[in-house]
């Protein structure tokens, strides 16, 4: 009889076991209970059109006008003009000197009257050859010079100048080789 | 009498006329007699503008540029000409826009066919006579101008290079010249080699003109 009684209360025990062992405080409460998770709902995030890049201004490049490139082109070709005939210039008068040094050292000999004559043919050859690059130099720059005739008269003139200056000394040189030679 | 006619033709001109003009294109208008007072636009967050000369005297100048800057909206353009003032209207939108030719005189060259591009390649421009001033682009993220020319070389306000910076993409090139204004339409794409233009003579393609 008491054994049965046991096995009852036994059974008992086992099935109402959880919730009197709850309300006893052994179980904590989530575990006791067990709340539904709520689930996690994402916030639906509109996704913004992207802004299109602002145009930019439509102007890809100014140009300087034609007047303006015209009148540089103009300065800055008569400059180099000058600059390459005074290079022809100097390079005839480098020439003229050799030239002259030949006449000396010709004229330096004692036979005076031959070395005055071939010292005088060679000046003269010396002047042809200056006056024909000068020739040519005008030849190929003219055209370029016509767009401005003041900036081509004075380059001329210029040139010219340096010639006679170049023509000059040279007789200098010549009378006072000759003048030493007496 | 006169005065009377006057005032019909001056109201005549001042109608308001409609041109559609899209984003990051050009809209071309040819008045055919010169510009002689800055145009107005009433609202210019929505439009460039910009004042061309086709002619000799790169000063006198009878054709406007419309860059389009939004796809959407509207507003009005006064110009004043020697042939009396133009009230336009302007409609913007994404991908249609019109030309105009308002007078017997035109000086534009507006070549409808599209010259294929290829991205980070070159194209040479060659100008049948002198460029006034300005090359101009309706959206210049996508093309580069390269000079090619020295500055002192004849030839150089005559030709011209253009880059493409972007993969692919639609827009105008208006090049003022003093024979006339040319405007091209490029378009950049991917593709074969061969889909590339390396050169564009504008003098070859002028009989394409409005």
């Amino acid at each position: 009889m008491l054994q049965i009684l046991i096995v009852v209360i036994t059974l008992v025990c086992y099935c109402t076991g959880p919730i009197s062992a709850a309300s006893l405080g052994h179980l904590s409460k989530p575990e006791a209970k067990a709340k539904p998770v709520k689930k996690l709902r994402r916030k639906k995030v509109k996704k913004k059109a992207k802004p299109k890049p602002a145009i930019e201004a439509a102007i890809l490049i100014e140009l300087p006008s034609h007047k303006s490139l015209i009148a540089k082109r103009s300065a800055s070709e008569t400059q180099m003009i000058d600059q390459k005939a005074i290079d022809l210039l100097f390079s005839s008068s480098l020439k003229q000197n050799s030239e002259l040094a030949r006449a000396q050292k010709i004229a330096s000999k004692n036979f005076l009257s031959r070395g005055k004559e071939q010292a005088i043919d060679l000046i003269q050859n010396s002047k042809l050859k200056l006056q024909e690059q000068y020739q040519s130099w005008r030849a190929y720059y003219q055209p370029r010079y016509q767009r401005d005739q003041n900036l081509a008269q004075t380059s001329a003139n210029a040139a010219q100048k340096l010639i006679s200056m170049t023509n000059q000394t040279t007789l200098l040189e010549l009378e006072k080789l000759t003048k030493g030679n007496r | 009498m006169r005065i009377l006619l006057a005032l019909v033709l001056t109201c005549i001109q001042v109608q308001a006329i409609e041109l559609k003009v899209a984003r990051g294109r050009f809209s071309l208008i040819d008045f055919g007699s010169l510009i002689i007072a800055k145009p107005l636009v009433l609202n210019p967050k929505l439009v460039n503008i910009y004042p061309v000369s086709g002619l000799a005297n790169e000063e006198s100048q009878s054709v406007l540029v419309i860059q389009g800057l939004e796809e959407q909206g509207s507003t009005d353009l006064t110009v004043d000409t020697q042939a009396g003032i133009y009230q336009l209207h302007l409609v913007l939108n994404k991908d249609e826009n019109q030309d105009l030719v308002l007078g017997q005189a035109q000086r534009t060259h507006i070549i409808n066919a599209t010259i294929p591009l290829k991205q980070s390649r070159s194209s040479i421009v060659s100008v049948p006579a002198h460029i006034n001033r300005y090359i101009l682009a309706a959206d210049p993220s996508l093309v580069s101008y390269q000079n090619i020319k020295d500055y002192y070389h004849p030839d150089f306000l005559k030709v011209f290079a253009i880059g493409t910076n972007s993969k692919e993409g639609i827009t105008d090139l208006v090049v003022p010249s003093q024979a006339g204004v040319f405007k091209i339409n490029l378009s950049i794409k991917g593709g074969q080699d061969e889909d590339h233009t390396n050169i564009i003579d504008l003098a070859s393609i002028t009989s394409s003109s409005i």
